[in-house]
């Protein structure tokens, strides 16, 4: 600060304590001012209390019918357990994906399923996004798009060898037609790669939805009872490939068959 | 005029580092004594009491105001403004605001 700064700042300040003390000197006028100061610190802590009830009282915090146990910070309009009124009153959301009304509760694991970000359910968004485009092309371009979000959710070590798995794959599926596989009958030594197993699951899933997809063309309704009887086909098939990277054992044991 | 010396003494209590203390102790003694609880109490009787309408943040403290300032039992009110008297003349005792 520069110096004249400093000056002024000194003047003010030295104004600022002559003022306090002939202000507090005064004892009259003390005792009104303080009075006035102690009224104003007591309208403020009101409105506080006002505004903060009101709120509450406008998002229907508290039960308005007297007769119920007032200051329920929840919706007090159902009754308890015990009580078992009627159904509860849950909030519906809806759902961006696919427009229904979900149950709040159940917002969470639907979007799961919705949007294929489940692992169990991964088959039913991938086939639901296939469905949606008509061309083979796109659907086999749109499955393998919905595999890497699932993918990273999953160990991330595994990365480059999917990506890797992902081209030869890609090549694989150009050339079959119909899904017969042209490999099943390999069975060859595998490793102890158990720690790929995880990583595969998903591969498998989205090498099952691929073949799917070629061979269905049904609602998804359908295709989950077609997709139990293929599973076990495809999945012989899908491993089968990968004993190819030499995968682990279980594999091998199921193609074997 | 009183307002005029209100705002002067929060000017001064600011400076000197001494408002927020104030607040606070105002705020303690007030909740000690339950005035806060009976303001409360006095809310929402005024919210419950229109059937099924709530009043405006407006209406509310108009209708609250009043209440609650009367609400205050004059023995606290007399200790805080004691106490408020003795800090004022404290702080000009001991220096106005060393650190401005």
């Amino acid at each position: 600060m520069s110096k004249s700064q400093k000056l002024d700042d000194k003047q003010l300040l030295s104004k600022l304590a002559k003022d306090f003390h002939e202000l507090v000197t005064n004892k009259e006028v003390l005792r009104t001012s303080v009075e006035s100061f102690l009224n104003n610190v007591i309208d403020e802590l009101t409105l506080g209390i006002i505004f903060d009830l009101h709120r509450k009282y406008k998002t229907n915090s508290y039960e308005i019918d007297m007769e119920e146990d007032d200051g329920d910070e929840d919706e007090a309009a159902e009754v308890d357990i015990f009580a078992q009124h009627d159904v509860k009153k849950t909030q519906d959301c809806v759902c961006p994906n696919c427009d229904r009304a979900v149950a709040a509760t159940r917002f969470a694991p639907h979007l799961e399923a919705c949007m294929g970000m489940g692992r169990n359910r991964f088959r039913n968004a991938t086939r639901r996004v296939a469905s949606s485009s008509s061309n083979s092309k796109e659907r086999e371009n749109s499955s393998f798009s919905g595999v890497p979000s699932d993918d990273e959710d999953d160990i991330d070590w595994n990365s480059g060898n999917k990506r890797g798995k992902k081209k030869k794959r890609n090549g694989n599926k150009k050339t079959k037609s119909g899904g017969t596989p042209k490999k099943s009958c390999d069975s060859r030594p595998t490793d102890s790669l158990n720690v790929e197993i995880e990583a595969e699951d998903d591969d498998l899933a989205s090498l099952r939805d691929l073949l799917q997809d070629h061979s269905n063309s049904s609602s998804p309704a359908d295709s989950v009872s077609s997709s139990h009887s293929n599973s076990s086909r495809k999945k012989e098939k899908s491993k089968n490939k990968k004993n190819k990277r030499d995968r682990s054992s279980p594999s091998s044991s199921i193609s074997a068959e | 005029m009183a307002q005029d010396y209100d705002s002067k003494i929060n000017l001064h209590l600011d400076i000197n580092h001494g408002l927020d203390r104030v607040t606070e102790l105002v705020q303690t003694r007030l909740i000690e004594c339950g005035w806060r609880d009976q303001v409360r109490l006095a809310c929402r009787k005024a919210i419950t009491e229109n059937e099924k309408h709530i009043p405006t943040v407006d209406e509310l403290i108009a209708i609250v105001t009043p209440k609650a300032r009367s609400m205050v039992p004059d023995s606290v009110k007399r200790e805080l403004l004691h106490e408020l008297e003795s800090i004022l003349i404290n702080v000009d005792k001991f220096g106005y605001s060393k650190s401005f």
